[in-house]
């Protein structure tokens, strides 16, 4: 159990007719969490969120939100956006959101600091639908904020938007990380979820490939850049090295991966050892993606 | 209670399409209500006109038959309700707003009690319009009003409620069951033109009478005109208790199936 958990999932499984939309899937979620969720389109990342909003009914597994059994009063305490923005096409911006109010308990006075926070005080009386796609996004992520949630669900916020609403919708959601709240935020933009998540989850066609926080993902690095006189007799050598899993050329230097965990200081020890000295030797910092990537190609074989 | 009324009247207030077909319902109904006596009487005339026999003039209007005469000929025109409570139901699917509705906190159950609240203050208001013009017509029309002579029928005023209730309760069923607008619509037209209709005609007349669209009718049954009296045709003019069961018992099962469908079903 994590201190001050506000979320967790126990081996959650949903099936579609014969498609596992999502299999004995586990995770929590401790307070002030920002966690990404990653995987590819039809990885389970919205089956696990609707079911988390008692959207959709899982077949097996089940969660807690603030350490109880979920309710609709558990609901109130979590603002959501899942998939699309959902609204009354026929009720204004304000009006839209005074419902969500009504059904949420929440003070009308919230909905002009809502609006202001998305950007959308200007058209706030304007008919829903003659919104664009932006603003309809930037409607439902106020939506989200209203009743002062303590947690925030976005399902793929930048869905469909132009890299300009990219940004700002990107913007919009560090800032409002930056007040503390818990976010878990579904995405298959990885630069996305690197630039604002703390912890991570990789899914795969409804399966939970790796959970961590990023930094680990970050940090690990298991490639090195090497180099020395003799580009072939170092490579002997290495692949001898209890510590590399593979080692190749890559133009005029080595590319060596780490079967575990080995720092730079290990690597030039070794060799030194060997009576052969270095003339470059650099980690390569792995990107989230690049991780991602790999993640999934292991799991293909 | 108070939230969830407050909460679907924002969801109509605003709707056109709502205020569109109420209107069209309320004028439908005033305009028969209005001009049924003149009609009536026209055709009675008409049809005794070749008859040597002296038919009387009577009125629609008068304490204590206007309650069953209004309620009646109102029944006729709750496909408008019907239609009405459809395209409110099918719109939280189309919009996806009863998931919105859901993940901010409201219960599937909650959900549903605030559709029925609907289908009651809509029901009501129907009646409510019933009633008003009976009130004025009656008093136009009745020589000398009594207390006794005014409520005297006045049975077919709930009557007519339940009836109009229990017929939005299965618009309602039929809504959650589609979700598509169209589709609800095409289904309650055909069952309540044609299914039903032909499966009463094929059943024998006492499993028929259970039906659910021939019970809502059985609870008000013809008014009897004068015409009908002469030539010995005699129907119901109160209100038996056990259709009164037969619609409360349909209301609650309709409602039942829906509670089911919602708490078991993904949105």
């Amino acid at each position: 159990m994590l201190e001050n958990q506000v979320l967790e999932i126990n081996g959650l499984t949903k099936t579609y007719g014969n498609l596992i939309a999502l299999y004995n899937f586990s995770l929590e979620v401790g307070a002030g969490e920002i966690c990404g969720m990653l995987g590819p389109n039809g990885s389970g990342k919205t089956t696990t969120l609707g079911i988390l909003l008692d959207i959709i009914r899982a077949d097996s597994g089940s969660f807690k939100w603030f350490g109880k059994a979920p309710d609709s009063n558990s609901r109130k305490r979590v603002g959501a956006l899942l998939e699309q923005p959902l609204f009354y096409p026929y009720l204004s911006a304000v009006q839209n959101l005074r419902v969500i109010c009504d059904i949420k308990n929440a003070s009308k006075a919230q909905i002009a600091n809502v609006l202001e926070t998305v950007g959308l005080t200007e058209r706030k009386h304007s008919k829903y639908k003659t919104y664009s796609l932006g603003m309809k996004q930037r409607l439902a992520i106020a939506a989200a904020l209203i009743g002062d949630p303590e947690v925030l669900i976005l399902d793929e916020p930048t869905n469909g938007l132009d890299p300009q609403g990219i940004a700002e919708i990107r913007d919009l959601i560090v800032s409002i990380a930056s007040r503390g709240l818990t976010i878990v935020l579904a995405s298959h933009l990885l630069d996305e979820v690197q630039k604002v998540c703390t912890h991570v989850v990789v899914l795969e066609k409804g399966k939970k490939l790796h959970s961590g926080p990023v930094n680990q993902v970050l940090n690990t690095a298991t490639k090195f850049e090497l180099a020395s006189d003799d580009l072939d007799q170092l490579k002997q050598l290495l692949e001898d090295a209890p510590f590399v899993k593979e080692v190749k050329h890559e133009g005029s230097i080595l590319l060596l991966t780490a079967s575990e965990e080995v720092q730079a200081n290990q690597i030039n020890e070794y060799v030194c050892n060997k009576g052969v000295f270095l003339s470059h030797l650099s980690m390569r910092k792995q990107s989230l993606e690049k991780y991602f990537l790999e993640l999934l190609e292991e799991n293909h074989d | 209670m108070i939230r969830l009324l407050k909460i679907d009247f924002r969801k109509y207030f605003y709707n056109r399409s709502f205020w569109v077909l109420f209107l069209i319902y309320v004028l439908l109904n005033l305009l028969v209500f209005t001009g049924a006596e003149k009609f009536v009487n026209e055709i009675v005339q008409n049809a005794g006109s070749s008859t040597p026999l002296e038919i009387p003039g009577f009125s629609l209007y008068s304490f204590p038959l206007v309650w069953h005469n209004l309620s009646y000929l109102g029944g006729f025109f709750k496909i408008v309700l019907a239609l009405i409570v459809i395209i409110f139901i099918t719109n939280e699917f189309s919009y996806k707003t009863i998931r919105q509705n859901i993940m901010n906190g409201m219960g599937r159950e909650q959900f549903l009690f605030s559709k029925v609240i609907f289908v009651f203050v809509l029901s009501f208001a129907a009646t409510l319009l019933m009633f008003v013009t009976g009130l004025f017509l009656g008093y136009a029309h009745t020589n000398e009003v009594s207390f006794a002579l005014f409520i005297q029928k006045i049975g077919f005023i709930p009557a007519y409620f339940l009836e109009l209730f229990t017929f939005s309760s299965l618009a309602l069923l039929v809504g959650f069951l589609l979700r598509k607008t169209g589709l609800s619509i095409a289904l309650l037209a055909l069952y309540y033109y044609a299914f039903e209709p032909i499966l009463s005609y094929r059943l024998p007349e006492n499993i028929a009478a259970y039906l659910p669209l021939k019970s809502m009718g059985n609870l008000i049954d013809v008014p009897n005109s004068s015409l009908m009296k002469m030539f010995g045709v005699n129907f119901r003019e109160f209100v038996s208790m056990p259709d009164v069961y037969l619609c409360s018992l349909y209301s609650m099962v309709f409602i039942g199936i829906v509670y089911l469908i919602l708490r078991n079903k993904d949105l």
